[in-house]
């Protein structure tokens, strides 16, 4: 039982500290509040439970930034105390469910939320990130990409509004000395996203096949019956 | 009819106050379906309404956003090196929340006909406005879909759409016709 619950890996090393951050951090309670905080963590899912214990890390790591470990509090005590919606049901509540309803009731976080949903406002954020921490100036990154400094200026000034296309992605890697993933995590999204702009694009030039289908009279065997629906009433 | 429980509402969506109402918005975990939630919660679909393209958010009566839908033109040039352009209708993009995949499990009102039914409905309001006869209008209604999206493929195909041989991109993606000169 211990040699498959703990054997001697870097992951049993990265569980233990999780663990004696959690020990740690119960050793200061009062009894009775360490019996709350126990129950509480217990009725949670592993999910949940697992969030909890890296929320603690962020809160007890004096580098990170006044407000992570802030929102870190914020995401425990939602997560271990009573909901915030319904103060008589579980304790915990999946993350994504508790950003969804306080999104609504929260017009700051709805925005902050929907940032985080973006990749390409990651993006943005990821370049002036890098090129802050590499000192790195308009100017420089322009002649590292071979183009102007106002070029540079437009393209920064665009990135939280426009997609960059997965070119530009490897482009602005490539400048900024990081792989692409750094700046977009996920390039077959961005690949994906390119095709559907080409698929609206005008002029896009068919090919035979496609002409070919596009002349053709052939009747569909089956349709679905055109049914326009209705506005939702206001509340 | 509009009091049914699995009615949908078709709202448009026209600007980025629209958009937060798709925070969480999640059309699955598939290497094809990032890009779905990526393109109505981004600034392609503004790109996309600025050349025309319109835009539903459909929802259920309590207001819980089950998918999206966009319909637009676009003008393809034929084959040829001198090749005219044609105009045609599109879906851009089509999208629905995983959690409401097959739901309901009545098939007259399965969320995905709803909306497709929307889709097509508008299409063929749009090209009953074009001059009939005239070879620069093309009657007719094309998507793409990612070769993989195996799910997508056969609800299309059950709606009437039909693939077109030999049109996959690079990126996986083929174009399926549907044919709107049978429902005017």
């Amino acid at each position: 039982m211990t040699d498959t619950m703990l054997p001697d890996t870097p992951q049993t090393m990265a569980r233990l500290d999780s663990v004696s951050c959690l020990l740690d951090w119960m050793r200061d309670m009062e009894p009775a509040l360490r019996r709350q905080f126990v129950g509480a963590l217990m009725e949670c899912s592993d999910s949940i439970q697992q969030a909890v214990v890296s929320m603690m890390v962020i809160a007890k790591d004096q580098q990170a930034a006044p407000q992570d470990r802030q929102r870190a509090l914020t995401t425990l005590a939602d997560a271990l105390f009573l909901r915030p919606d319904e103060t008589d049901k579980d304790y915990g509540q999946p993350l994504a469910e508790s950003e969804t309803y306080t999104a609504k009731i929260n017009p700051a976080l709805n925005r902050e939320v929907r940032t985080m949903n973006s990749q390409q406002e990651f993006f943005a954020r990821q370049v002036r990130a890098i090129m802050d921490s590499k000192r790195l100036s308009q100017q420089d990154l322009a002649v590292r990409m071979g183009c102007t400094q106002p070029a540079i200026s437009q393209l920064l000034d665009r990135l939280p509004h426009c997609r960059p296309q997965k070119r530009t992605i490897h482009k602005l890697a490539e400048a900024l000395a990081v792989p692409p993933q750094e700046l977009w995590p996920d390039l077959e999204t961005a690949e994906m996203l390119d095709a559907v702009a080409r698929f609206q694009q005008d002029d896009y030039a068919m090919t035979v096949a496609e002409a070919a289908a596009l002349s053709a009279s052939g009747k569909s065997k089956v349709k679905l019956k055109p049914k326009p629906l209705p506005t939702r009433p206001r509340r | 009819m509009t009091n049914h429980p699995h009615q949908l509402y078709a709202t448009p969506l026209t600007s980025e106050a629209d958009q937060t109402r798709l925070v969480g918005f999640n059309c699955g975990t598939e290497h094809f379906a990032g890009h779905v939630a990526e393109w109505i919660l981004g600034s392609d679909v503004f790109d996309s309404i600025k050349r025309g393209t319109r835009v539903w958010i459909f929802e259920t009566v309590a207001g819980h956003v089950v998918g999206y839908g966009s319909l637009g033109t676009t003008r393809w040039k034929w084959p040829l090196p001198d090749g005219q352009r044609t105009s045609l209708v599109i879906i851009p993009m089509l999208g629905m929340d995983s959690r409401y995949f097959g739901q309901p499990p009545e098939p007259e009102w399965r969320y995905a006909n709803q909306m497709m039914a929307h889709l097509i409905h508008e299409a063929t309001r749009l090209v009953s406005e074009w001059p009939r006869g005239d070879k620069k209008y093309c009657r007719k209604l094309v998507l793409f879909v990612h070769r993989d999206n195996r799910r997508a493929i056969r609800f299309y195909e059950r709606c009437g759409f039909e693939a077109i041989s030999g049109s996959i991109d690079e990126s996986g993606h083929f174009k399926m016709l549907y044919d709107l000169d049978d429902d005017e």
